[in-house]
C-alpha cells in the first residue's frame, strides 16, 4: 500500500546487517527516484535477475548507471548485481525499523 | 515502532525486499571448508618439497611466494565459510545439542592462524580434524549420518561425508 509516495517494505536476507538486519521494516520514498539519487544512499532497485532488492548506491556511472553494493561480506557483489537505470529505482529508503 | 508495524504486516502483509546474500539463504554446506583445508595441505606439502631444495632460483623463489600467498587465501576461506555457518545456520537448537560448538568454532579459527603461519603440517592436520567435528556436527544437526572416506585427490587426507541417501 503506497501513500504519498510512502510505502512499507518488509526486509529478507542478510547483506545489508547489521544495519538493516534480516525482518526489518523500511520506509521508502518515490519522490525523486530519477533525480536525487546519490551514493551511499539506500535504495530499492526491482533488478530483472533478483526481483526487489535492497541495496546501497556504490556510484552512478558517467551513463548514468547505478551500481549497488551490500553492506556485508556475504552480500553479492556489485558486479553480480550489475548495472541498474534510474528507472528501475523503485525509492529511496528513510527510516529502518529494527527489532 | 517495530512491533507496530510487525503487527500490521500480520494482518496486511507488507511487501518485501530482499537482501540476497552471495548464495540463496539456507543453502549451506560445510565441504567448501573441507576443502579449503586440504588445499591448505598440499600446499604445505609442496612447500615442504620446496625446503628441500639447498639452492632457489628465481623460478622456486616465485613458487614460494606463490604457495605462500594460496595458503593465506585458502586460510581465510576457512574462516570465512566456517563462521558463515556459525553465524548464520548455528542456532540455540543446535547449540543446545552440541555445546561445544562455540568452542570448536573459536579453536577452529585459532588453529587456521597458525596454519597461516607455519609449514608445520601436523598444524593443518590437527585443523583438518576440528573442521571435519564441525561437519559431523552439521550433518547430524541435519539429521543426516555421515561416514569418512579418503578424498580421491592430493593430498588424500580423510574426509567427513554425508549419507545423503540415508
Amino acid at each position: 500500500m503506497t501513500i504519498l509516495g510512502f510505502k512499507i517494505w518488509k526486509v529478507t536476507g542478510h547483506s545489508m546487517f547489521p544495519r538493516i538486519p534480516e525482518y526489518s521494516y523500511v520506509l521508502v520514498c518515490n519522490w525523486f527516484k530519477q533525480t536525487r539519487i546519490k551514493p551511499e544512499q539506500t535504495i530499492l532497485v526491482h533488478s530483472k535477475q533478483y526481483g526487489v532488492i535492497i541495496k546501497t548506491v556504490a556510484l552512478i556511472d558517467n551513463n548514468g548507471f547505478i551500481w549497488c553494493k551490500g553492506e556485508n561480506l556475504s552480500s553479492i557483489s556489485v558486479e553480480e548485481i550489475g548495472p541498474v537505470s534510474r528507472n528501475q529505482v523503485i525509492g529511496r529508503v528513510l527510516s529502518v525499523f529494527k527489532k | 515502532m517495530y512491533h507496530l508495524l510487525k503487527k500490521l504486516d500480520s494482518k496486511i502483509k507488507f511487501a518485501t525486499a530482499a537482501a540476497h546474500c552471495d548464495i540463496p539463504c539456507k543453502i549451506y554446506d560445510p565441504i567448501s571448508a573441507q576443502i579449503a583445508v586440504l588445499t591448505m595441505i598440499r600446499l604445505v606439502d609442496l612447500l615442504n618439497d620446496l625446503q628441500e631444495k639447498t639452492f632457489y632460483n628465481p623460478e622456486d623463489n616465485a613458487q614460494f611466494i606463490r604457495l605462500v600467498g594460496q595458503k593465506e587465501l585458502y586460510g581465510n576461506k576457512v574462516k570465512e565459510e566456517i563462521s558463515m555457518i556459525w553465524g548464520d545456520y548455528i542456532k540455540k537448537p543446535q547449540l543446545d545439542k552440541y555445546p561445544e560448538l562455540h568452542q570448536l568454532v573459536h579453536s577452529i579459527m585459532m588453529e587456521t592462524s597458525k596454519a597461516k603461519q607455519s609449514v608445520d603440517k601436523e598444524i593443518t592436520m590437527s585443523l583438518l580434524a576440528k573442521v571435519n567435528r564441525f561437519a559431523d556436527i552439521f550433518w547430524q544437526s541435519k539429521g543426516k549420518s555421515t561416514f569418512v572416506a579418503q578424498c580421491p585427490y592430493p593430498p588424500a587426507q580423510l574426509l567427513v561425508y554425508p549419507l545423503l541417501n540415508a
